[in-house]
């Protein structure tokens, strides 16, 4: 029990440099995401193919949903890989 | 009569100069299904992010075209029957006009806004990437690690 009246260790700065997320897909008034825009789409998968989760992208949970469906959709058409080749340079 | 999007893939083994004659087949597959084509972009050739039937290109066409829905089925057993056609997608066009009146941006207390009113408040109005803010999850989780080893030290 001394455990508990020991004093926690005071958070040092925990959540420093964390800067304050938002959606880009409000701020810039998107409310669709085009399969089609590669480009974007591209900034929310990780380098392995992978969704981001919106944990770090910081976007909406509407938007995570629309977003996951234009990824998935563009990955069925070839725009975007679903995962990187082993072999690369095939 | 429903407005899609179709978009597909044609193989790169078909030449150039042949294209429209695909174009044509496709088109003629829709029309049999009681459908148009209202209009063809064609993107040209254009690598594929994966292989698909081995190939590493294709060119891609994206329609928008009108069908009705229940010549869908018949029209992706044609295609899947078309060797020059090696992948495509078929999605509803009026699909965004819906998500459009159903998201009415800023004003209105949506959801999510509800959830998080403090932070929306708190936060000054810098535009942040999304590239950008990984580092920081990184960096914020590091530290709670560090913490964790501080608190089982002793």
């Amino acid at each position: 029990m001394a455990r508990d009246r020991r004093e926690r260790p005071k958070r040092r700065g925990g959540w420093r440099f964390r800067r304050k997320k938002k959606c880009s897909f409000c701020v810039n008034k998107i409310d669709s995401v085009d399969y089609k825009d590669v480009a974007i789409l591209r900034q929310y998968i990780s380098n392995r193919g992978k969704i981001k989760p919106r944990r770090k992208t910081g976007v909406c949970a509407r938007h995570q949903r629309r977003l996951a469906l234009g990824i998935k959709r563009a990955r069925h058409i070839a725009l975007l890989p679903y995962t990187v080749e082993h072999a690369p340079g095939s | 009569m429903r407005n899609y999007e179709f978009i597909y893939i044609v193989s790169p083994e078909v030449e150039e100069e042949d294209l429209e004659g695909v174009t044509e087949k496709v088109g003629q597959m829709i029309a049999d299904g009681g459908g148009q084509v209202m209009r063809l972009d064609p993107w040209g050739r254009r690598r594929l992010a994966y292989p698909i039937r081995k190939f590493h290109e294709g060119y891609y066409m994206v329609a928008q075209i009108q069908l009705e829905p229940g010549a869908i089925s018949e029209l992706g057993a044609k295609l899947g029957l078309t060797e020059e056609v090696i992948r495509y997608l078929l999605v509803r066009a009026d699909e965004r006009a819906g998500t459009a009146t159903e998201t009415a941006p800023v004003k209105e207390p949506s959801a999510e806004e509800e959830v998080k009113p403090h932070e929306e408040a708190a936060e000054d109005r810098g535009e942040v990437e999304p590239d950008e803010a990984p580092v920081g999850e990184e960096a914020a989780e590091d530290s709670e690690e560090e913490e964790l080893e501080v608190d089982l030290g002793p």
